[in-house]
């Protein structure tokens, strides 16, 4: 039994190291795409079951959006980048439990085993980078709707000691968020993994079931927590507008 | 050890980071154009038919009631004007036959009064000519007798009392 924390590399590329987990992210952005492909040319009018449960969901996602929110211009005009958080992150969690996954082994070093494939969301560089672009674009949001000096303001104050001191706060507040949404998500998706390959080294047939079912779960649950709070973090980066707004007039 | 250490410890790599933050934002960006706009215009689409649906159905319900409405003052006028034809009809009828009765009675009086003018008439000419026989008969009666039992004075005499008793 074999388990490392880094992603193994499978080739390389002019010099860049093109590893297992990175191989099945590129396999979740495959599937999504001609999802979305196929998902253009059906969508009509009056929607068939597929298209119907779509919208459910996205009409659940709307509304919750439009309660952090506030209203649904907003929650429409930032859907997108959630919901494909969401979706992105839970297609690659469950692509993590196929069968194959971790247990097609590609080759074998010494005591060192290399899967082909690897849950995304169990390398670090996976989560890392889905936190980057969930704490730049509400940042990103924040500067668009207070403008530049505003966003500023809220990280440089120097009114009073104590708003400076709290813009510092958030500041580090902003690298903290990087480094919570990453590890949170790795730690959680990688135990997972770890998890199941203890039930599969130690009892190989129908004990690992249930905690599939569980990992299935988590992969949602994962996906939800890390949507949810870009969009908690987004709410808190424009509603600070609506403070300077109202205390503009 | 520094963080950077740290993170390659754990197996971070910022090329590899690097790549999975572009694959993300590719994915948002077809992801955004290809399926989230088309359902979003989709669902526009549909609540804007369903919006002149609403909208067609409650005029369309609107019309009808006062269509409803229409018909029915028609159908009170007609039945209105039918009842005052009937009314009229009645009285019309009324009229004609309390006309035709007068009518009918005037004639019966009239026949009547004619057939009694023709019976007293008739009666009178029967009892001339009953007259006139019965002095015939008498006047023959008693020639007859006369010429049998008494003398032609006493013929004049009894004649002229027949005569008499005529007048």
């Amino acid at each position: 039994m074999h388990i490392s924390l880094k992603a193994e590399t499978i080739f390389k590329i002019m010099g860049f190291e093109v590893s297992n987990s990175l191989i099945l992210a590129l396999g979740a952005s495959l599937i999504l795409t001609i999802f979305a492909f196929v998902f253009r040319k059906k969508v009509q009018l009056i929607p068939g079951k597929i298209q119907s449960i779509i919208e459910i969901i996205f009409e659940f996602f709307l509304d919750l959006m439009s309660s952090v929110l506030g209203n649904r211009e907003k929650s429409e005009k930032y859907f997108p980048l959630i919901i494909t958080i969401f979706i992105f992150i839970l297609v690659s969690n469950w692509l993590g439990l196929l069968p194959g996954v971790g247990s097609f082994v590609l080759y074998e070093e010494h005591d060192k085993v290399v899967p082909l494939l690897r849950a995304p969301s169990a390398d670090l560089n996976f989560t890392i980078a889905l936190a980057i672009i969930s704490v730049l674009a509400t940042n990103f949001f924040g500067i668009a709707v207070l403008g530049i000096f505003a966003h500023i303001k809220k990280f440089l104050n120097f009114s009073s000691p104590i708003n400076f001191f709290i813009g510092i706060l958030e500041g580090i507040s902003e690298v903290a968020k990087i480094i919570s949404f990453s590890f949170r998500l790795f730690g959680n998706i990688f135990a997972g993994e770890v998890l199941l390959i203890v039930i599969f080294f130690l009892v190989p047939y129908l004990a690992p079931a249930p905690f599939l079912f569980l990992e299935l779960f988590v992969g949602v649950i994962q996906a939800f927590i890390f949507a949810m709070l870009t969009l908690v973090f987004l709410s808190a980066h424009i509603a600070i507008h609506d403070s300077h707004a109202e205390s503009a007039h | 050890m520094d963080i950077g250490q740290i993170l390659g410890n754990l197996g971070f790599d910022w090329r590899v980071a690097l790549a999975n933050l572009v694959n993300f934002l590719v994915i948002i960006w077809i992801l955004r154009k290809f399926a989230f706009k088309p359902l979003q215009e989709a669902v526009k689409n549909r609540e804007e038919k369903i919006k002149q649906g609403v909208e067609d159905a409650v005029r369309a319900s609107t019309e009808l009631q006062m269509a409803k409405q229409e018909s029915s003052r028609a159908i009170t006028e007609a039945k209105n004007n039918a009842n005052e034809i009937i009314a009229t009809a009645q009285k019309e009828s009324d009229k004609i036959l309390s006309e035709s009765k007068v009518a009918q009675q005037e004639k019966a009086k009239q026949i009547i009064q004619e057939a009694k003018n023709i019976i007293k008439q008739e009666k009178q000419k029967t009892m001339e000519s009953l007259k006139n026989e019965v002095a015939e008969l008498v006047i023959v009666t008693s020639e007859k007798f006369m010429k049998e039992e008494l003398s032609r004075n006493k013929k004049a005499e009894i004649t002229k009392k027949i005569i008499k008793v005529e007048k």
